[in-house]
């Protein structure tokens, strides 16, 4: 447990400082977007969610979270890079499985972190730059917020429903949702670093079906989401189950 | 600095971990902090002791489900995951109702009476582009001194497709107009050959249904004609008193699939009236307590019919009270009067008004039996000229009915009032021995929602308005 646990803090320690910058250029991505975005007369009286995306910050969303994925990739191919890490991990005394394991919770530390970096983007998007209304009284003129506003904005928005779901069926989606975007990226490194090309296939066939569950989700389909969930966390445990046996032989050296 | 390095995992975890279940911990807490309280307007809550009004306040992502008891509202969030998870809003269909799922839509056929005289007008049609052989094509409008209705049914489901099965009924009715107006005409195509042996052709001919236009006591659909009482369809024709011959109350039996013939399906006139006293204005047909009650206006005052199902009369009540301006161009006039049913248990509640103005509004209810027992009349309701109801739902309860209105204030908001961003307020009234005991709205920020686009300067058209992604009452009972 020990030397999963430094093996951990070994993988994050070596992105923490690009990791880092994206978390902030996450945060200040939506914080300018929203604020550049109300200079705008025909934003001004919009609600939240709507704002959100009319500013482009599902846009910066994405770009935000495709560099996550890549400074994750690229952590892991590093090790082939330059100073040939990965045969100095390889060669530690644990189990090949830790060195896997390892490695994939750092990468998922990374997408939670993610995913905290951008709520703590979208409160203080809220808190700094939230619509309001206009209300007269006394012939004085007010401009209050929505009452709840950012309740409403929570549960009406495409992408922050996927973020904060408020049901059981929504939570467990999203958390296979997340669990096989880590496992599936991590496995397809894994299946081309051992030369395995067509069970790249295999995580390509993940990759656009977990993009199919969460259109569906953001569709807000009658879909039953735990037949998808339970899909996806299937695949996710093949994926982590053989990317620990191709550790385990060797396969990626 | 070390201790970072040695536990930025755990660091990053924990933090991160924190900040989303302070995220999911502020949406639950926050869940239940919506606006919902009741206002006196005029009387005393205490009115509304013993009545019971649920509903929802829904858009597309969320509910909150209501319900006031005792002059006190209580609420509950309801997190919609999935579309289907919605209330499904009630659907007026145009002509239609809706039952097990299917909607049967009724609408007018005529055929010509064999003592009818008719006339002919011919219009030449340009076929200079495509013909070879130099045959001639003339439009011909055949207009009827007097036409036969002929009453048509379809069924469809709610998408409005055509139900896969037997789907159509049809049936001379009996009930006759003259046709001086020239509404009902027949269109026909034809090709006169340049050949003199073939003669003349017909390419087509317009066997079109009337729904919309057709004289009618009111303006408004023909929904308030049909009825369902076990299983079955029952309906009845709205006539005016221009009509002639004998209007009745029909069953559909059995549907069939349309054919180009008079009668299509089986069914039959269970009871029947004369229409040659021209004196009878037929306004609809409602089951209540396993018998039909037939609405009409006999010398323009309101008058209730019971049948049992076999069509066989029970009992008759004039409502000597009631007087109904009904003219002779109501079905196509849309500031005419209008009326609505409401039930509950065995009590019907009709409501006339004109589409004008809701101070002039009539309520009556009655108590269907063996015989129909009339309970109350409101001769005009306490709406404020301004003022524009939608009613949810009419309920009487003892010595009491209540009301629940969606109500539009004119001059509220600089948009007109039919603009679907125009506010609206949840109003409550009861009223007891004809005099409003109590007036309340049901606060709640749902306004909020469409105030945002008003002061956008949002000029959504109505049929571009998306009504889900606005916080609006659903599903409203009275009980």
């Amino acid at each position: 447990m020990k030397n999963y646990y430094r093996l951990v803090n070994y993988h994050l320690l070596s992105i923490i400082k690009p990791l880092m910058l994206i978390y902030a250029g996450t945060i200040a991505s939506i914080l300018i977007l929203l604020g550049t975005a109300v200079q705008d007369y025909s934003n001004k009286y919009s609600r939240f969610e709507r704002l959100f995306v009319s500013s482009g910050c599902v846009i910066a969303f994405a770009a935000c979270f495709a560099a996550i994925c890549c400074l994750c990739i690229a952590s892991i191919y590093a090790g082939y890079w330059k100073s040939k890490s990965i045969y100095t991990i390889l060669a530690l005394p644990v189990r090949r499985e830790i060195i896997y394991f390892s490695g994939l919770t750092a990468f998922f530390i990374c997408l939670v972190g993610f995913i905290a970096s951008s709520l703590i983007g979208i409160f203080l998007g809220y808190a700094f730059f939230a619509p309001t209304l206009v209300r007269i009284t006394n012939g004085l003129v007010y401009y209050p917020r929505m009452q709840n506003g950012l309740f409403l904005a929570l549960i009406r928005s495409e992408l922050f429903r996927l973020l904060i779901p408020l049901s059981a069926e929504g939570f467990i989606s999203s958390l296979s949702i997340l669990t096989a975007t880590a496992s599936t990226l991590y496995y397809s490194v894994l299946c081309e670093r051992s030369r395995k090309y067509l069970l790249l296939l295999t995580g390509f066939a993940v990759s656009v079906f977990t993009i199919y569950t969460i259109v569906q989700r953001m569709k807000m389909s009658n879909a039953n989401m735990y037949i998808n969930s339970f899909i996806l966390l299937a695949c996710s445990a093949i994926f982590i189950w053989h990317g620990a046996t191709l550790v385990r032989r060797s396969s990626i050296v | 600095m070390g201790f970072i390095r040695r536990n930025i995992a755990f660091i990053v975890l924990s933090i991160s971990s924190l900040v989303i279940a302070s995220s999911f911990a502020y949406a639950l807490f926050k869940r239940d902090s919506a606006t919902f309280y009741l206002k006196d307007i005029t009387g005393n809550r205490s009115a509304l002791r013993g009545i019971t009004i649920t509903g929802v306040l829904q858009d597309r992502f969320h509910g909150w489900y209501f319900q006031i008891s005792n002059g006190g509202v209580q609420h509950r969030f309801k997190y919609y995951q999935k579309a289907a998870d919605m209330v499904e809003p009630e659907i007026g269909y145009l002509n239609g109702i809706t039952y097990n799922k299917l909607v049967y839509s009724l609408s007018y056929g005529f055929k010509i009476p064999s003592d009818a005289t008719i006339e002919v007008e011919s219009t030449p049609l340009d076929t200079s582009y495509g013909d070879l052989y130099g045959n001639s094509m003339v439009t011909r409008t055949i207009i009827p001194s007097k036409i036969e209705v002929i009453a048509h049914i379809d069924i469809k489901d709610k998408q409005f497709r055509f139900f896969p099965g037997p789907h159509t009924f049809q049936i001379p009715t009996g009930v006759f107009r003259k046709n001086d107006d020239a509404l009902f005409t027949r269109k026909e195509i034809v090709q006169k050959y340049s050949d003199g042996n073939l003669g003349e052709a017909v390419i087509s001919r317009t066997t079109g249904y009337y729904s919309a236009g057709v004289p009618k006591p009111y303006y408004d659909s023909l929904k308030n004609c049909m009825t369902f009482l076990d299983g079955k369809l029952y309906f009845t024709l709205p006539t005016t008193k221009e009509y002639s011959g004998e209007n009745g109350i029909f069953v559909v039996d059995e549907f069939g699939f349309p054919l180009d013939q008079d009668k299509i399906g089986k069914g039959r006139k269970i009871a029947k009236w004369s229409l040659n006293d021209h004196n009878m204005d037929v306004l609809g047909l409602k089951s209540l307590n396993h018998r039909l009650v037939l609405i009409t206006a006999i010398n323009n005052t309101l008058s209730l019919r019971l049948y049992d199902k076999q069509g066989t009369i029970l009992d008759q009540v004039a409502f000597e009270n009631i007087t109904l301006d009904i003219s002779s161009t109501v079905g196509a006039d849309a500031n005419s009067q209008n009326f609505e049913f409401y039930t509950n248990d065995d009590i019907l509640n009709i409501r006339i008004f004109s589409p004008t103005s809701n101070k002039q509004d009539i309520v009556i209810s009655a108590k269907i039996g063996d015989k129909i027992m009339p309970l109350h009349t409101i001769k005009g309701l306490d709406f404020g000229d301004d003022e524009i109801a939608q009613y949810y739902d009419i309920h009487t309860e003892g010595d009491k009915i209540y009301i629940v209105a969606n109500l539009k204030r004119v001059g509220e908001s600089p948009i007109s009032e039919s603009h679907p961003l125009m506010p609206t307020h949840f109003i409550i009234m009861v009223y007891q021995n004809s005099n409003l005991m109590y007036k309340g709205e049901l606060i709640t920020d749902a306004d909020e929602d469409f105030e945002m686009d008003r002061l956008r300067g949002q000029t959504t058209s109505n049929s571009r308005f998306d009504p889900f992604m606005y916080r609006q009452f659903y599903g409203i009972e009275l009980r």
